[in-house]
């Protein structure tokens, strides 16, 4: 190389250099940078997987696997997936035959991989209300290790999951998220108020969970009615179709019956001053 | 003939070009099929957008830099630069010829995103004409972004393949490429500490990631202001700068 050619090249080194110092991001942006939404809550997101059509699939690939896990790794047991020669080969291939059970690290470890792979599938689709009550149970049930902070957490993702319903208008499922969610606050709520969760501070909040899980499921049923006359509901198949349905009656049952008690309560409040 | 003329020739000769245009419009419209949208048509067309643009990544990532630095390989042990650098009349040959090559290293990426701009305008603009004007501003300025992240790369992976073997000058890109837009945001907590080791690492790591604007296609966020794509810009500009400046001087004409 000549003389003039390395001058060259150095100053259009130096060039280069200034124009990723002098941008500025040679440091990481900063949080204010990125912008205040729903989706902001999925970051890291590389090419917007979680939240994405193909979130919702990739998630519901996933049940299969977190379903696997939590009953072969942590139950010990294996549930007949079908009917068939196929279906039961499977089963008899992941069946326990050690008499031994496993050691408690091991569980442990699997314990933390099946807690990654709820997150990770409820990341990916968070209005879906199977992943999100299976997440719901292990942190309120499994996930011993912070007796603490586990009515926290699981507060948390409920409020995640309605906040990221909240902005649904097409789609009936997630609203049975929403509701899902709210109930789940509501007895959060009510244990924190009787004084059998003691972790935290009690916090008076001034709408009632139960009527706001009575409006989800209000939502649920004006989506899916537009869905119905749109003709898309028909395009789910008739086991899905039915599974929906049978949720959405049993959330209906379960709001009505605290709406029965809580107005039962309010009337023998009222009944001392009449 | 120069380096351009050559390349272009021997792609059209082999042909593999067009498994990748043909695959790519494909699966960009068949992919989000397979995605549960029967309650939810309104995801479909980002979808397809997501399938456009990420297929694009994944075509450069595993087609455009193997041929950069299979090329750079190919040419040496055969020494075809030899041939070329005598008969240049450029005032630096081997900048000129380089430069020349990767014109046509570029001709795969130019041809790859055009097919997925089209996708992306024609396909999945949003109906009403506001959100559609910022569709195809977010969707020129990611076309602008891949173009000017990866341009850089295939170059360096072309230098490389010069010097080693084809799959290693490859890995080493790629892996480049991949660190700085997947994995980088596993190290964001390391990195943002603010001292002298997070800022040197800020500093060589690159952020690829900023090139990546299918979140704001996908949630329809509308397009970045244009202080920040600027911004954006000069980063990678700067970026371009240095690689394509390691690359010449990595480059190796002779056997």
């Amino acid at each position: 190389m000549k003389y003039n050619e390395i001058i060259l090249a150095v100053v259009v080194l130096m060039v280069g250099a200034t124009a990723v110092f002098s941008s500025g991001i040679c440091f990481p942006p900063s949080p204010e940078q990125r912008e205040h939404s729903r989706h902001a809550l999925l970051n890291p997101n590389p090419f917007a997987l979680r939240g994405s059509a193909f979130g919702s699939l990739f998630s519901r690939l996933a049940e299969d696997d977190i379903d696997k896990v939590w009953h072969v790794g942590i139950e010990g047991e294996t549930h007949p997936s079908g009917d068939g020669w196929v279906a039961r080969a499977r089963e008899q291939k992941s069946q326990r035959t050690n008499p031994k059970p496993l050691g408690g690290a091991h569980t442990a470890a699997i314990r933390r991989d099946l807690r990654q792979m709820l997150v990770n599938a409820f990341l990916l689709d968070p209005g879906s209300y199977t992943i999100y009550e299976a997440l719901y149970l292990f942190l309120t049930s499994m996930d011993g290790a912070d007796q603490e902070e586990v009515g926290q957490r699981a507060d948390e993702l409920s409020e995640f999951a309605l906040l990221w319903v909240s902005a649904e208008t097409e789609d009936p499922e997630p609203w049975l998220t929403a509701a899902a969610a709210s109930i789940n606050l509501h007895l959060s709520a009510a244990r924190v108020a009787d004084g059998s969760d003691r972790s935290r501070n009690h916090q008076p909040n001034e709408e009632s969970w139960i009527s706001k899980a009575a409006n989800c499921l209000n939502q649920f049923d004006a989506l899916r009615a537009d869905s119905v006359s749109g003709g898309r509901w028909y395009l789910l198949s008739d086991e899905r179709r039915k599974e929906i349905n049978e949720r959405r009656a049993f959330l209906g049952r379960l709001v009505a019956a605290w709406q029965a008690r809580e107005k039962a309560e309010s009337r023998s409040a009222e009944a001392p001053s009449l | 003939m120069n380096g351009l003329r050559l390349y272009l020739s021997s792609l059209f000769s082999r042909k593999v070009i067009l498994v990748f245009a043909l695959l790519l419009p494909l699966l960009a419209v068949f992919l989000p099929e397979l995605a549960p949208t029967s309650l939810k048509p309104s995801l479909i067309e980002p979808a397809r957008a997501q399938a456009a643009w990420v297929l694009l990544w994944m075509a450069t990532l595993v087609w455009i830099l193997v041929e950069a630095s299979s090329t750079g390989y190919r040419w040496r042990r055969g020494g075809i630069f030899e041939l070329l650098l005598p008969a240049s009349r450029a005032r630096f040959p081997k900048a000129a010829l380089v430069l020349q090559i990767n014109a046509g290293l570029l001709f795969p990426s130019i041809v790859l995103l055009s097919e997925t701009m089209l996708i992306s305008l024609y396909l999945c603009a949003p109906p009403d004409p506001a959100e559609a004007r910022l569709w195809s501003v977010t969707n020129f300025q990611y076309g602008a972004l891949y173009l000017i992240a990866t341009a850089p790369l295939c170059l360096l992976a072309f230098s490389l393949g010069t010097r080693l073997n084809p799959v290693v000058s490859w890995i080493g890109v790629a892996a480049f490429l991949i660190y700085g837009l997947v994995i980088q945001e596993k190290f964001a907590p390391f990195l943002s500490g603010g001292g002298i080791a997070s800022s040197l690492g800020n500093l060589f790591l690159p952020q690829y990631h900023l090139a990546d604007l299918t979140d704001r296609l996908v949630f329809k966020l509308g397009p970045l202001p244009p202080g920040v794509f600027g911004q954006f810009i000069l980063y990678f500009g700067g970026w371009g700068i240095i690689l394509s400046l390691v690359a010449l001087t990595l480059f190796r004409p002779g056997r």
